[in-house]
């Protein structure tokens, strides 16, 4: 072999590990679904070099944003002001970051395959557990620093230098974070088992990461008195002389005090080291064990004969309907995931037609209306596509002698089917105080399953169950049309409970005139016959 | 009795290949037969296989499968088909007994038959003591024994498999090959590919090797063997790789 294409020398273990750890997790941001090919291949994700570009405009973007932001400051000269802000900015950056990077911890120790690989290899398991904690630190960092710094960068040009105090504390509370999954990922996996932790884990990442959303849109459904009871709460907690520890140290971390900065850098150093620690034992038993958690025990023959004997008597549209339940209902992670998107979306509606009674009434009727029937779309939405593209076994169904129509419309019975109990469920709950209002409810409610149904039909991109948050990606227009049309059934019902009917009459009308578009689209792949 | 499958002229041209994957095919399986279809990869095998299971569309060209027209009668002639991919396509959440309960109402089993062949195939296949687990903790071999149990619930006249042995161990190969005769003894036709050539040259009655989507040879391995070089100390290895390495005739 020539000697002369050898490197000179050979790079340190850790740098190798780095590089490969990067790699992966580089990769792993923003690639979109993978499609399969006409011969049921996974094609590759997009590149990443389109990744960078888009990455850049986001920072550009981001950076104009941060200029125009700047007008605010002048009001922050007030003390109590300044604290709030300080508090919330902190938590806010706290729930997203420990989201990313749960879901980091989740990617990197249980989903990745190359644990088997490295711990066979001649390096010590911490170094491995060490470098790969680091990158999920650095990873998290460079994420929100994208987010973070074009505001720091402009208030350092523009002479507001106590912005420059943002840039230490991205990578600090990336590390505080980090520790923090670690040690949550500790404390599922021992609880509930590997595979579980996974699911677990994901979840309550997602749930994090909605929790500060979710309680700034809280004034938009609780009662006035609660609202106003936890904001006086907080006035109180700010106030000069009175404040609680964390307003304390966030406010003297927000005042560049240098003691308060340097106890944080240690305290999360701390933290950090101590969560590697911990799971230096834990990530080697999580590698070596088995998909499954625990030995299954063969069932007894008898009860697989009773089920064998109480099965097999189905039709087909009742075999596939089952079979798409039980696929969506045994994956509490596409479970969490849909329930999650209703949550996030509940709170929009209400604030587009949350009208807070006076008398008592959390919420008005029409922010009720258009909630369930924008959730209620959404959701059809969202189990339409499970049903429709994201299926299994497509070269099953195909090579079955039933026709492309039966197939679907029972992937689509089963999609719009749960929706429509939800919304079955609120009209017969308000048909008492208005039956006007349920009837409204629910007319705009199947038009907005029937136009989920219509489009999921017309525009079926197959797609891997596992992909469902990434579906969007590479299909735009479509997704955008998704959107909007759920917007405009919600506002159509809405303002038709609000006895606002021309506006309801001209949004349904602009709402009917997509699935219109698409049906006879929808209806020939309904009569299509695989060939 | 017609044939079990007559192939005609069959062609198949992917976008933006330059060549055919399947040009001008002819051959024909006889009720009761045992076909093999070997070739090199990227031969047109699969593309074959999977335009006689009904899931790709020829270019031109005919498929006849127990004298239905596959093109005229799609759904007809689906029902007397069972096809098994060479990747192993299951739903991972359900469990062996729900994915035979699927497949026997895709394909019309009376419920009676359906339970007692999914009742034996899983003891046959060794899989009972794994029915009522989801599939998402099966190994390879276990999922492809589950695929072959779905392919023989439906009791086709046309078991079209394509690299059926890939992943299963020794035990669940013999267990395979043992179900497969048996289909082959009540009737049934089977046509495979396969690239373990010792189960062609043991298991098929004749053999078709196809190179560049074309047939360059077929007969029974005998006559085969008889067209080589080898004479009668030759393997059917022997023969495969001295017909592809044969230049093409135009």
């Amino acid at each position: 072999m020539n000697d002369s294409v050898l490197p000179e020398r050979r790079a340190p273990l850790w740098w190798v590990l780095a590089r490969h750890e990067w790699r992966l997790t580089f990769r792993d941001f923003g690639s979109g679904p993978r499609r399969r090919g006409a011969a049921g291949k996974v094609a590759k994700p997009a590149g990443s070099r389109r990744r960078i570009v888009a990455y850049v405009v986001i920072a550009v973007l981001f950076h104009a944003a941060g200029l125009m932001s700047l007008a605010l400051p002048r009001h922050w000269s007030d003390t109590q002001v300044t604290r709030i802000a300080a508090v919330s900015v902190l938590l806010f950056l706290f729930t997203l970051m420990l989201s990313v990077a749960m879901s980091r911890v989740v990617a990197a120790f249980h989903e990745r395959r190359d644990l088997d690989l490295l711990l066979s290899a001649p390096i010590p398991p911490a170094l491995i557990l060490v470098i790969r904690a680091v990158t999920i630190v650095a990873a998290v960092s460079l994420l929100f620093a994208l987010f973070v710094y074009p505001l720091a960068n402009v208030g350092v040009v523009t002479r507001h230098g106590w912005m420059a105090r943002l840039y230490p504390l991205v990578p600090l509370m990336a590390i505080v974070s980090t520790a923090v999954a670690l040690a949550l990922t500790g404390a599922f996996v021992r609880v509930v088992g590997v595979r579980r932790a996974r699911v677990g884990l994901q979840v309550f990442s997602a749930l994090i990461g909605a929790s500060f959303y979710l309680v700034s849109q809280s004034r938009q459904f609780l009662p006035d008195d609660i609202t106003r009871g936890a904001m006086d709460w907080m006035m109180d907690a700010t106030r000069d002389g009175r404040a609680a520890w964390p307003v304390v140290v966030a406010a003297r971390l927000a005042d560049g005090d240098l003691l308060a900065w340097l106890a944080f850098a240690v305290l999360a150093v701390a933290l950090f080291a101590a969560a590697v620690w911990s799971a230096r034992t834990r990530f080697v038993e999580v590698a070596q064990q088995p998909e499954a958690d625990a030995p299954v025990v063969a069932p007894a023959r008898a009860a697989v004969d009773r089920r064998i004997r109480t099965g097999f008597a189905r039709g087909t549209f009742r075999a596939l309907l089952s079979k798409e339940w039980r696929l969506i209902w045994r994956s509490p992670q596409l479970i969490s995931q849909i329930l999650l998107q209703l949550l996030y979306l509940m709170p929009l509606m209400f604030v587009a037609f949350g009208h807070k009674a006076s008398s008592g009434v959390q919420w008005g009727p029409a922010a009720f209306a258009a909630g369930i029937v924008g959730v209620t779309g959404t959701l059809a939405t969202s189990l339409a596509w499970l049903t429709v593209s994201a299926e299994d076994a497509p070269d099953l169904l195909a090579g079955s002698p039933k026709g492309r129509g039966t197939l679907l419309a029972a992937k689509l019975v089963a999609a719009t089917m749960p929706p429509v109990v939800l919304l079955v469920v609120a009209a017969i709950g308000i048909v008492q105080r208005s039956a006007s209002d349920a009837a409204v409810l629910l007319v705009f409610g199947l038009l907005a399953c029937s136009s989920a149904a219509i489009l999921a039909s017309a525009s079926p991109v197959t797609g891997k169950r596992s992909d469902f948050q990434r579906r969007h990606q590479g299909r735009g227009l479509m997704a955008l049309i998704e959107g909007l049309q759920f917007l405009l059934w919600a506002s159509a019902s809405g303002t038709a409970v609000s006895g606002w009917w021309i506006a309801s009459g001209v949004l349904t009308i602009v709402a009917l005139a997509m699935p219109a578009y698409y049906l006879p689209k929808a209806l020939r792949g309904f009569d299509a016959v695989e060939r | 009795m017609p044939p079990s499958l007559q192939v005609s002229q069959l062609v198949k041209h992917f976008a933006g290949a330059d060549i055919a994957a399947v040009d001008r095919l002819d051959f024909t399986v006889a009720a009761g037969e045992f076909y093999a279809l070997l070739g090199p990869n990227g031969a047109g095998k699969t593309t074959t296989l999977r335009m006689i299971a009904g899931l790709l569309a020829p270019d031109a060209g005919s498929i006849t499968i127990c004298g239905i027209d596959l093109v005229g009668s799609a759904m007809e002639a689906k029902r007397v088909v069972a096809y098994v991919p060479d990747e192993p396509m299951l739903y991972d959440k359900l469990t062996p007994i729900e994915y035979l309960e699927l497949i026997a109402a895709l394909w019309d089993v009376a419920p009676s038959r359906a339970r007692a062949e999914a009742t034996r195939l899983l003891d046959v296949l060794g899989l009972a003591p794994h029915a009522m687990q989801r599939c998402e903790t099966f190994s390879r071999g276990m999922r492809q024994k589950l695929v072959l149990a779905g392919a023989l619930i439906r009791d086709p006249k046309l078991l079209i498999l394509d690299e059926p042995l890939t992943g299963l161990d020794a035990e669940a190969a013999r267990l395979a090959k043992n179900l497969l005769n048996v289909h082959v003894g009540n009737g049934g036709s089977v046509i495979l590919t396969t690239h373990v050539l010792d189960v062609a040259e043991r298991m098929a009655e004749r053999i078709g090797v196809i190179k560049s989507g074309r047939l360059i040879a077929e007969g029974t391995f005998a006559e085969l063997r008889a067209r080589g070089r080898g004479g009668v100390a030759a393997t059917l290895e022997d023969v495969f790789l001295e017909l592809v390495a044969a230049p093409a005739a135009a």
